[in-house]
């Protein structure tokens, strides 16, 4: 019988670990995402959980700690966001390539200097690179969700990646939402045990038989580092395939359905397509139900997973479409870059607008959508319009209370 | 041929038989030595035993930690891990000293922080060996390198001791040539997690000396107090061996220390004997105070 | 187009510029890749332009690397590896056996030219492993080079650019020494420039010569190291040994040789000793592996009688 809680996302990333019997649980102190742990730490003092929580002296150190644990044949899980996962950096490149299914919940964090507590994207966006598989959530309810479907994809045998599961820090981390939780038993069904051939296990290696004949030309290097690395792009491939296969499983089992790797609204038809990622989303849904009211054909694409990047997806969605207009909260301008990259040589293609918005926590309301989509129709009318800018919106608009 | 009452004597501890020659390592390399000692003291004590990492001399296991100087954390998820899924087996990670001490000087602390046991032996070449020699914290004062061509201006740290006071409960100094004390602290070791055993191994590229001379080196910085022996127990610090040689013994075997002037090595001597004074001290307090090692 | 007619036009554009690769292959220690730049510095004093791709296999002393160096009248050259030696620098002769694919590729790379070897054989007793024809040129740049300078072991790198320069003829060996001493200068600059020059000295040419593939004897026969160990677990095929052709072997001027008379000891502190573990004390006997002793001496040093005597390695295992 499933039960109805309001939970933020931290809590909502702690009960996805809690029914999926998360083993071993990474911790250092980080705003906003070490909640995650703190709610795991209570969970285990009720006996609601067992699991062993790794803290060491920064997360370098943890994140090296989880992706041994996760050699070792235990499940294994970690929140951090920005500094620590700069921090983490080392281990994080070298996760993905001894293909550990670790799991990463990040509430994400603008990076700083200066000191700031509030979100965007930069903090994962800037790892993308890293061959980690990267999930964006839009409320507390999709970060349970996602996380428990990660889990069943990351350790799929065929896949085994590490993966982020991100969501607006404070934004969503801290904020209550009604959220559904499944079964035990249903989880219980959906996420398998994790478990590691023999030869992988590295807690049961025979250290004694590998040292009596195996030294050390390892050090005169491989010929094939090339090809190995080719591998994680396979790896990627399938991911793609068993995001959205689990999705649908997921969205049998309990009537969610968050789309798969691109959830999309009236596209059909529309002559602008917003396209945003996290928690904005749900912004630009109201948005966009506005506009549709007011007659305007707008449609709307929810970037669910921007690592593996679905640029044969987006292709086939939007290459009919006239006008596209990006809305990111990362400073690389990432969504924009692969979306031109991806639709590059299609025939038709649409004509794309970036948007970069909400940096370090600067607030996108329904206004700002709208107002970016005008200009996205007036593109489309064939008027002029930047390709891409910076929208800055309106400064403060969360400081102010009363006054003028 | 060697007749001990009336038969051929075998002696004891020739045959290595986990660590094969053959390998990339320069001729006369200190951590090699130290190595195959360890591992044959390791799987014969602890069949069983899960061991890993390595330092330049002493080899790359197929199981590695995923970034450098995170050793020792590593050490400690494959001992929750072991935990976590019930399964016996020590856990003993093989490091070098410039990324346990220097560079994972922080991992190092939270793995001890970390309550669970683990053994880390740490290959002391006073130099980042693999990477070019370079000067670590526990490079002798006045070394020359290739970024100290003055020689290193600052005395070499004191990671036992310091780790002694962090959460260790066994922790002790070894050499290469005292290697029937080496073989005994192993042994303690592995039976008293969390544990750690720093062994001076001398690397002959960094301190650029003679490849025959890495016994003479190992011994003489013994002999010569500038690396002490001693050992830390639950609380009680032992001496294991007492200098008799002035520094300049020391120098003759090292390349990178033959361009001292007098005063310097009359300055090296000194602080040869205030590292030793500390020692005696550490010995003499803990005799009568209880060191606060256990949990309450 | 067709691609052949664009090679034509490359070949011809590199003849054009005098364009020439030269490949050191050598052990890391020794000084190849120093020796390259050494002969870089010399070329551009007369007036050539070059580039070094160099690959190493390690990073330490021992690990085999290859320089490979292009030559030319101007500076347009490719950063690749070198596919067509002209001229073969090759600093140990043992590297011949080598099973290291890049280290058979770089050996490969020269069909016809000059081949150089830094080792004690003649150079009609090369054991060159593949087709080649050409000029051979030897000297024992490693024995030289602990005549000329007092570290051990002697790097002897520069010492073989003596060897390079009587070779080829290809450039001066007054560029050379002056390269050195360019770059060291006093006392360190100076006992390289004489270690080249007694190389240069020395060497020994041999024109016209050609070896075939499959010829060559690389292979001795295998230290069957089980029957005198007892011990069969080392039978097990882990690592080469020194006639297998381990890089990490090949450089290794000494070897221990052991006086059983004046052996008295109860006990043997040198198979604790050798980092190698190549020392066993077996029913009565000393015993080194000569197929895995790296001769680092260590065992003659710590040996309380003196009965163990470092000896030149070609006297002791070939």
């Amino acid at each position: 019988m499933a039960i109805t809680r309001a939970l933020t996302g931290n809590q909502a990333a702690a009960h996805a670990a809690r029914l999926c019997k998360v083993q071993m649980v990474g911790f250092f102190p980080i705003g906003p995402s070490d909640e995650v742990a703190e709610e795991i730490a209570r969970f285990i003092q009720k006996g609601q959980m067992k699991a062993t929580i790794m803290d060491l002296q920064n997360e370098r150190s943890v994140m090296n700690a989880m992706v041994m644990g996760s050699e070792s044949g235990v499940r294994t899980m970690f929140a951090t966001n920005s500094e620590g996962l700069y921090f983490a950096a080392e281990p994080i490149k070298a996760a993905a390539v001894h293909r550990v299914p670790v799991i990463v919940p990040v509430a994400n964090r603008a990076l700083e200097p200066p000191l700031i507590v509030t979100p965007d994207y930069q903090d994962t966006v800037g790892l993308r690179d890293s061959f980690w598989l990267q999930v964006y959530c839009e409320n507390p309810q999709d970060v349970l969700d996602t996380t428990i479907q990660i889990f069943r994809i990351a350790e799929d045998p065929t896949i085994r990646l590490p993966a982020f599961v991100c969501f607006d820090g404070w934004e969503v981390s801290h904020s209550s939402f009604t959220v559904s939780l499944p079964d035990q038993a249903d989880v219980d069904a959906f996420v398998p045990p994790y478990e590691r051939e023999p030869e992988d296990d590295i807690l049961r290696l025979d250290y004694r038989e590998m040292y009596h004949g195996q030294r050390t030309l390892a050090e005169l290097g491989t010929d094939d580092y090339m090809e190995q690395r080719h591998h994680l792009l396979s790896a990627h491939a399938r991911a793609l395939d068993a995001i959205e296969a689990v999705n649908r499983e997921y969205a049998a089992l309990t009537g969610r359905n968050w789309g798969g790797v691109i959830d999309t609204e009236g596209i059909d038809d529309a002559d602008v397509v917003i396209v945003t990622m996290g928690a904005m989303t749900s912004t630009a849904r109201l948005a966009v139900a506005a506009l549709r009211r007011a007659g305007r054909r707008v449609g709307l694409v929810k970037m669910r997973a921007f690592r593996p990047f679905p640029a044969d997806r987006l292709r086939e969605l939007l290459a009919r479409v006239p006008v596209v207009v990006v809305i990111e909260r990362d400073i690389s301008g990432a969504i924009y870059q692969e979306l031109r990259s991806a639709l590059y040589g299609s025939i038709p293609c649409p004509r794309v607008l970036g948007r970069v918005a909400g940096i370090g926590g600067r607030d996108v309301t329904p206004e700002d959508i709208i107002h970016l989509a005008e200009e996205g129709f007036t593109a489309a009318a064939g008027g002029a319009a930047e390709e891409h800018r910076w929208h800055f919106g309106l400064r403060g608009a969360r400081v102010v209370r009363g006054g003028r | 041929m060697a007749i001990v009452n009336g038969q051929p004597h075998v002696p004891e501890f020739t045959d290595y038989q986990y660590y094969l020659p053959g390998g990339y390592q320069c001729p006369g390399c200190g951590g090699l030595m130290a190595t195959k000692m360890a591992l044959q003291v390791i799987f014969e004590e602890s069949p069983n035993a899960i061991v890993f990492g390595g330092s330049c001399g002493s080899g790359r296991s197929k199981v590695r930690p995923t970034a450098l100087g995170v050793r020792a954390g590593g050490a400690v998820a494959l001992s929750a891990a072991a935990a976590i899924r019930g399964i016996q087996r020590p856990v003993i990670v093989i490091g070098g000293e410039g990324q346990t001490f220097d560079m994972g000087l922080d991992d190092l602390s939270g793995a001890f922080m970390s309550g669970h046991p683990f053994m880390i032996l740490v290959m002391d070449n006073q130099s980042y060996a693999s990477s070019g020699g370079h000067r670590t914290g526990t490079t002798e004062l006045f070394a020359r390198t290739k970024m100290h061509l003055n020689g290193v201006r600052t005395p070499k740290k004191h990671p036992a001791v310091m780790m002694a006071y962090s959460g260790a409960r066994f922790v002790a100094t070894a050499s290469l040539f005292y290697y029937k004390d080496y073989i005994r602290k192993l042994k303690l070791a592995l039976t008293h997690m969390p544990s750690l055993l720093q062994i001076y191994t001398p690397c002959i590229p960094s301190h650029e000396s003679d490849p025959k001379d890495s016994a003479n080196m190992s011994r003489l910085a013994v002999q010569t107090g500038l690396f002490p022996l001693f050992e830390y127990l639950d609380g009680t610090f032992t001496r294991s061996t007492i200098p008799h040689r002035h520094v300049r013994e020391y120098l003759k075997v090292v390349g990178n220390l033959q361009h001292l002037s007098d005063e310097e090595v009359e300055h090296l001597e000194q602080h040869a004997q205030e590292v030793n004074g500390m020692v005696d001290d550490l010995v003499a307090t803990s005799a009568t105070t209880k060191h606060p090692t256990e949990a309450m | 187009m067709s691609t052949e007619h664009v090679s034509e036009q490359l070949s011809d554009l590199k003849r054009a510029v005098g364009y020439k690769e030269i490949t050191v292959v050598s052990i890391a220690g020794q000084g190849g890749a120093l020796a390259t730049e050494i002969l870089s510095a010399a070329l551009s004093k007369e007036g050539k332009f070059s580039s070094v791709n160099m690959r190493t296999t390690g990073e330490r002393r021992m690990s085999p690397v290859i320089n490979c160096m292009k030559v030319a009248d101007q500076p347009m050259l490719p950063n690749s590896a070198n596919y067509d030696t002209a001229e073969m620098l090759v600093m140990e002769g043992k590297l011949f056996g080598n099973q290291h694919d890049w280290i058979i590729q770089a050996i490969q790379s020269i069909r016809r030219g000059v081949l150089m070897v830094a080792a004690p054989e003649w150079p009609h007793e090369v054991p060159f492993p593949y087709d080649f024809e050409g000029t051979v040129a030897t000297v024992d740049a490693t024995a030289i080079a602990e005549e000329a300078l007092p570290m051990r072991p002697a790097p002897s790198g520069l010492t073989a650019l003596g060897l390079y320069a009587a070779a080829t003829g290809a450039v001066g060996l007054d560029s050379i020494c002056g390269a050195i001493q360019e770059r060291f200068p006093g006392k360190l600059g100076e006992m390289n420039a004489n270690g080249a020059r007694m190389a240069y000295e020395r060497t020994r040419v041999q024109t016209g010569l050609s070896f075939q593939a499959g010829k060559a004897k690389l292979r001795m026969d295998h230290f069957e190291l089980g029957k005198v160990s007892g011990k069969p677990k080392f039978q097990r095929p882990p690592l080469a040994g020194a006639s297998e052709g381990n890089p990490f072997l090949a450089w290794r001027p000494r070897l221990p040789v052991t006086d059983e008379a004046n052996c008295t000891c109860k006990f043997c502190i040198t198979p604790t000793f050798c980092p190698e573990a190549v020392i066993f004390w077996r029913n009565g006997h000393y015993v080194v592996d000569y197929e895995f002793c790296k001769g680092c001496g260590i065992c003659a040093e710590v040996c309380v009688h003196q009965t163990i005597q470092m000896v030149d390695s070609t006297q002791v295992h070939p």
